[in-house]
């Protein structure tokens, strides 16, 4: 089991009032496993996900990747655990402006201390098919582009779990769909867990398993 | 509705708004209080101008007045009261004890304005300074110096007087006089038997006019002038009350000069954070700008809400500026009393305060307009498309041209001086375009260095190369408050070791003037009595100048009212009259800069007098190497040449001389003597004062050191306000650098989010943001402290004349200081900003 959440609550105060987001989710995912979370706008689709990047604490509840509860960790702890584990592919591809394809990709590798970063990167870099414009900054990529370079990004650190919010929201069909197709041969080549946040019928289609986030909890 | 939607913009924009007006109030406080001090002064010196002069016109000259005069003034004026009144240095004396004071001898009208009161009540100046009483006053710790009680006597030149009571406050005592000696007054009629007056002796000779009726400035001015013009001497000097006022007020207005230019510094700081504040905000409105236009607004309507809202902005800050500026305003004027006690009090004109706010105003529109008329370009379209059509071009650069203007004008009316204020615009700007030169250089050479860095590293560098605006700004901003600040530190410390280390520079301790002809040989016993050797002995002979080349040397204008600093300075030059000496040989404070050194020659007796003129009395004069000038010396023209032009230094406080001839030529000319003692203990000092008091009444004496000790104390005063008036210019770079540093920031904030999403951690993020504000501040302050030091060399040695030094302590103090400031304060905003624990960013569709 790579993931279990077991009874996640999440509220916000929204002036002086309590709105209950999630309201008992669990969820059990082995490895590997692709795995697609669908719901309406405001649902909380993309508040579980940061759940389960551990980039948002549950109001209540458990969270546990490989068996380690990520509730349990302190901010420190949380960013390492995050940077060797878990990886992250954005709607808007959030590269860094400033800094060139190779740099972007190489960035996680090298926060985690690993000594080959630029040779592992550039290897990626060719896998999405960007050999040629590794030197390139975002300004000068296009909307595929850049997200191929954000899942290299994601997969740089060869995380066991790789979660997506709508990897092909900003691109048109084709292109969304040649992405959804590289993402689907890299996780199935890395032996990956992915669940993916998403309004796309067809993206959850390619998922083995799909979930619809109703009323503050998860149904299959 | 126009000023409900910019009254809505500001309720919208609250951020913005509050540090649009949180920079615009630093850097305008500084501005406000100068022109509040400067009213203050101004309008106080007005006021009291009549009890300062204690009349409405004064005739005066340096010397004894010709007899002349008083039937031309008696001519002139027929209506008039007149009284006449002597100033002058001189030693008095109990049996034991001697003392340099300033003799004040009056009539027994005096004053026709303001007041002398007595301490004891009952006591009336009128009925104690009568003419053959033999009475005086004094000022009170005159009493503790001498060891003296009321009722006993003092000798005053060759005549005995009794202390009667002491001066409880003089309204005329404005000119700082009793700072350098206490006073004492006698009858005009007493001096006579004192002999203190004698042939070239140095005063003060006065002819005081009080007309029946109160006179408009204007008249009196034009009266003042009639009457100049009768006299015809050029160094008879009338004065009207105003004048008077205003000429007290000349070392106030230096400083408050000074102090305006280094306000302005800090605004010019406060509009390039303002004009930085407003680029971002009004890039983010494009989208609400394309939506007005969309729905139909005119740019007209866009135009007239977006620089109402600019103007409401501007009015608030001046608003809390004027409320600051009058708490700080009353620690300004108690310098301003320490200079000079004449219990100046806060006090602002409507009209200063009008043309603060319409300065601000323009100033901020001059700032933000070129960015709105930009923004307005944008077409209804970029609703869609978010595509501004923002690109730069040379011609943008033309909106420099009313901005330098702008600055300029108020730098003139800052320094009342075309010179000053061309000479700080093109400082300013030479200095900025010379930072900007080397901020870009930084990036340049940064991007070699850090090609190979960590992602990091790299990431928070090319921040920096992406938001170069940003960066330039803070690191000019920063910059040009290391060269100010270390400019006036430098400087203070290059005159004051120039001031006050008389063993390196054979500083006098005792400075003798007045000794007559016959007193000379006697002056020298007695100092080699007491194994003293005089330093210099230097003739000094009154003359006039009557030709320049052949053509009458022309009288200035004696209103200097409505005249720049510099005119003032060269009138004042024009109508004195001229000392003259002759000596064998340089003095070691002389060097020639132009011209042949005619040391050891003795004048022939055929032809044109060799003569060598001081660099800057030559300057305002427009004298010239080989420039023939014809003097006249108590009634006998004497011919002379410019043969050589020299640089003197003043402070050296050696008797020297504008026009130095060579001998041969004055020596039969009636003359006084002025000498220097070297430096001695204090017991041969007050020996040597007693000697010559007793036998050479008349010779005045001044302890240079005391002398020192008071200017010191003066120009520290008058550096500390000016640093005070750095540091809140350090203030304002700071309220800019974190303006600015938390604008970009927010503008980070996904970067930031997103790092940390990949695993950069808290402590990480800190280290590289911190680092990358400590690397930019560091260099701005190091280079800005860099050309502050190279612009003080500059200055002490083509402006003072001095040979510079620099203190190195001082300058790594106060840029550590400067440093450690900058770095805690980033701390503080990094600190914050990185608290936040929100990843919103990152989901945003």
């Amino acid at each position: 089991m790579i993931l279990q959440v077991k009874d996640v609550h999440k509220s916000f105060q929204v002036k002086n009032k309590e709105l209950k987001i999630l309201k008992g989710v669990n969820l059990e995912v082995s490895q590997p496993q692709t795995l697609a979370i669908m719901g309406e706008s405001g649902s909380g689709k993309t508040t579980l996900l940061s759940i389960l990047a551990g980039l948002e604490p549950p109001t209540s509840g458990e969270v546990q990747i490989q068996g380690t509860d990520l509730t349990q960790f302190s901010e420190a702890e949380m960013t390492r655990f995050r940077g060797e584990n878990v990886g992250i592919i954005f709607q808007n591809f959030h590269l860094l402006p400033q800094m060139t394809a190779l740099q972007n990709v190489k960035l996680p590798l090298e926060l985690s201390g690993d000594e080959q970063a630029e040779q592992k990167a550039i290897e990626l870099l060719e896998q999405v098919g960007l050999k040629d414009r590794i030197n390139h900054l975002p300004l000068k990529l296009s909307g595929g582009e850049k997200q191929r370079v954000a899942i290299a990004r994601a997969l740089s650190t060869k995380p066991k779990l790789l979660l997506a919010d709508e990897p092909s929201g900003s691109l048109d069909i084709e292109t969304g769909e040649k992405i959804t197709q590289l993402l689907f041969s890299l996780i199935a080549k890395y032996q990956m867990t992915a669940i993916m946040v998403t309004h796309s019928q067809p993206l959850a289609d390619r998922c083995e398993v799909t979930y619809y986030l109703k009323n503050g909890q998860l149904e299959s | 509705m126009i000023f409900k939607w910019a009254l809505q913009e500001i309720k919208n924009n609250k951020k913005f708004a509050s540090l649009f007006v949180l920079n615009l109030c630093l850097g305008l406080l500084g501005l406000t209080t100068i022109q509040i001090f400067k009213s203050s002064i101004e309008n106080q010196l007005n006021e009291r101008s009549q009890q300062i002069l204690t009349a409405d016109l004064g005739v005066s000259m340096r010397g004894v007045m010709p007899e002349s005069v008083e039937p031309v003034v008696k001519k002139e004026f027929p209506q008039a009261k007149i009284q006449k009144s002597k100033e002058m240095y001189s030693m008095i004396r109990t049996e034991e004890l001697s003392k340099l004071v300033f003799i004040k001898a009056v009539e027994s009208n005096f004053p026709f304005y303001g007041n002398v009161e007595l301490e004891k009540e009952n006591l009336k100046f009128r009925e104690v300074i009568t003419p053959g009483s033999s009475n005086t006053v004094v000022s009170k710790e005159l009493l503790t110096q001498l060891e003296l009680k009321i009722g006993e006597s003092i000798f005053v030149g060759e005549k005995s007087f009794e202390i009667i009571d002491t001066i409880l406050e003089d309204s005329s005592n404005a000119f700082g006089n009793q700072a350098f000696a206490p006073t004492l007054y006698i009858n005009h009629q007493d001096l006579e038997g004192t002999n203190l007056i004698q042939e070239g002796s140095t005063l003060f000779d006065s002819i005081l006019v009080k007309f029946n009726e109160s006179l408009e400035a204007s008249t009196l001015n034009s009266m003042a002038n009639g009457l100049f013009e009768k006299i015809q001497d050029p160094s008879v000097r009338v004065t009207t009350h105003q004048q008077s006022g205003e000429q007290v007020g000349r070392l106030l207005g230096y400083l408050s000069d000074y102090l305006g230019l280094t306000a302005l510094i800090g605004l010019c700081l406060a509009f390039i954070a303002c004009s930085f504040l407003y680029r971002n905000y009004i890039q983010e409105s494009l989208k609400n700008i394309s939506i007005w236009k969309s729905l139909g607004a005119s740019n007209n309507v866009i135009f007239k809400v977006y620089g109402l809202e600019i103007v409401l902005l501007s009015l608030i800050a001046i608003a809390i500026s004027l409320v600051f500026a009058f708490l700080f305003t009353p620690a300004l004027i108690a310098v301003a009393n320490q200079i000079m006690p004449l219990n100046f009090e806060p006090h602002f004109e409507y009209t200063d305060i009008s043309l603060i706010v319409l300065l601000s105003v323009i100033g901020s529109m001059l700032f933000s307009l070129p960015i709105l008329l930009d923004a307005l370009k944008i077409k209804p379209s970029y609703i869609f498309t978010q595509i501004s059509n923002f690109q730069w071009s040379f011609k943008k650069l033309l909106w420099a041209v009313p901005i330098l203007g702008y600055f300029y004008g108020l730098s003139f009316l800052a320094s009342n001086s075309f010179i000053v204020s061309s000479l700080f615009l093109g400082s300013v700007v030479l200095t900025v375009i010379v930072l900007f030169a080397l901020s870009e250089l930084i990036l340049f050479l940064g991007n070699k260095v850090f090609k190979n860095a960590k992602s990091l590293t790299l990431w928070s560098f090319n921040t920096l190369k992406f938001n170069r605006f940003a960066t330039h700004t803070i690191f000019i901003t920063f910059s040009l408050v290391g060269v100010v600040l270390i400019l006036v530190q430098q400087l203070q410390y290059n005159i004051s070791q120039e001031l006050g280390q008389p063993e390196t520079n054979q500083v006098p301790s005792l400075f003798l003037f007045d000794i007559q002809e016959e007193q000379r040989s006697d002056f020298e016993q007695i100092a080699e009595s007491l194994n003293l050797e005089p330093q210099v002995v230097s003739p000094m002979i009154r003359a006039k100048l009557l030709k320049v080349n052949g053509k009458d040397f022309e009288k200035g204008e004696r209103d200097t009212s409505e005249m720049t600093r510099e005119g003032q300075r060269e009138m004042r030059f024009r109508n004195r009259g001229f000392n003259l000496s002759y000596r064998d040989q340089l003095l070691d404070s002389e060097t020639i800069l132009q011209g042949e050194d005619f040391s050891g020659e003795t004048y022939s007796g055929e032809g044109f007098a060799k003569v060598s003129i001081e660099e800057r009395f030559a300057k305002r004069l427009n004298f010239e190497l080989g420039d023939k000038l014809v003097f006249d010396v108590q009634g006998v023209p004497v011919k002379a040449q410019i043969e050589n032009i020299r640089q003197v230094r003043w402070s050296s406080f050696q008797p020297n001389f504008f026009v130095q001839f060579q001998s041969g030529v004055l020596e039969y000319a009636p003359k006084t003597f002025l000498a220097t003692l070297p430096k001695t203990n204090i017991e041969t000092k007050n020996k040597l004062q007693t000697e010559i008091v007793k036998k050479l009444p008349n010779v005045s004496i001044i302890d240079v050191s005391q002398l020192i000790k008071r200017l010191l104390s003066v120009l520290t005063q008058m550096s500390w306000t000016l640093i005070i008036m750095t540091v809140a210019c350090f203030i304002v770079g700071l309220a800019v650098m974190l303006s600015i540093s938390q604008l970009l920031l927010q503008k980070r904030k996904r970067d930031i989010q997103l790092l940390k999403s990949i695993g950069a951690n808290h402590t990480l993020l800190y280290k590289t943001l911190i680092l990358e504000s400590v690397f930019l501040i560091s260099f701005a302050l190091c280079f800005g402290g860099i050309i502050g030091v190279l612009s003080t060399q500059i200055m002490v040695n083509e402006v003072f004349a001095l040979v510079p030094k620099f203190n190195p302590t001082s300058f790594l103090l106060s840029l550590g200081l400067l440093c450690a400031t900058s770095y805690l304060a980033s701390r503080v905003l990094i600190k914050n900003f990185l608290k936040e624990k929100s990843y919103q960013e990152l989901f945003k569709e």
